[in-house]
């Protein structure tokens, strides 16, 4: 997270009634900034955050009229790091069909892992859980193990849970946050 | 989602939630240069995966409210392919998510010394930069 150092717009007054885990908005003509007791102290956060992002998900009450004070939850500093991360993960994509019974059937799965591209085609599998079993097979073989698919969540990770619960195989939930 | 099993541990993400938007309209904002390709989903049943014949027709390829210009179209291989074309258009969508991940991971450190992908959400890594 960043801070930088910008206190000369408060009042000695407003600083005294912060606590721990509470922000303020500057609301000030021209100043949409969010303020945050860090470690005790008044700071500035950056970037600029727009009034409304805030109002949409805290509930806060009026101070004056041109300060407003809300709840937040406890803001954790993030550490920054000095060089590039490394690419430390793969892509995969699921190609399905419409069964009889509406139901999203995969036929293909492709994996890009460490620039190299594989493919699983149904025709070459007796079923489409054999199919997902090779996927994940191969996937062993990788040092990466993170696997991003475009809107994965509400598609190619049901479907392919669907059929990894039939197998029994283990499956867990990753909070969204 | 994760996945574990004898020996092994996968973890399966997804990038909408972390960089919204369609992966076409994501390809042209970040100037990839692997371009989403086309294909003919509603083609596809159990007795088509091996179909090699006449191009399908023009409809089987509309994706949502998105249909296929005409100068797209017949730019296909008069001979269709199913199963060539679906390896080239899944190789082609994994492919691009990869830059595209790739180059918002660097643009990301590069404004705010963060790793993003550190982050699943857009809304949580807003918090950490």
């Amino acid at each position: 997270m960043s801070w930088v150092d910008d206190y000369s717009e408060f009042s000695t007054p407003l600083n005294d009634r912060f606590t721990p885990g509470n922000a303020i908005v500057d609301k000030h003509v021209g100043f949409k900034r969010l303020y945050h007791v860090h470690d005790g102290i008044v700071k500035c956060f950056a970037p600029v955050l727009s009034d409304s992002a805030i109002e949409g998900e805290i509930e806060g009450y009026i101070i004056t009229d041109n300060y407003r004070i809300y709840k937040l939850p406890l803001m954790t500093s993030m550490d920054t790091i000095t060089e590039k991360p490394k690419s430390r993960y793969g892509t995969y994509d699921i190609e399905t069909y419409m069964s009889d019974k509406g139901e999203h059937c995969i036929y293909m799965l492709g994996t890009f892992i460490d620039n190299e591209y594989t493919s699983y085609y149904l025709s070459d599998f007796s079923n489409e859980s054999d199919l997902v079993s090779a996927f994940l097979s191969s996937v062993k073989k990788y040092k990466i193990k993170t696997l991003y698919a475009h809107n994965g969540g509400r598609y190619d990770t049901v479907v392919i849970a669907k059929i990894l619960a039939q197998k029994q195989v283990r499956v867990g939930a990753m909070p969204v946050e | 989602m994760i996945i574990t099993g004898k020996g092994f541990r996968v973890v399966l993400k997804d990038s909408l939630r972390l960089i919204p938007g369609s992966l076409r309209s994501l390809c042209k904002a970040f100037d990839v240069p692997t371009s989403k390709g086309v294909f003919p989903h509603a083609f596809i049943t159990p007795k088509t995966l091996e179909y090699v014949g006449a191009c399908p027709d023009r409809e089987y390829f509309k994706s949502g409210e998105d249909a296929l210009s005409s100068a797209e179209y017949t730019s296909l291989p008069p001979v269709y392919d199913v199963r060539r074309q679906a390896i080239d258009y899944n190789r082609r969508d994994c492919i691009a998510l990869y830059e595209i991940i790739t180059l918002f991971q660097t643009m990301v450190f590069d404004l705010f010394k963060v790793n993003a992908l550190s982050f699943n959400t857009i809304a949580s890594l807003a918090y950490g930069c």
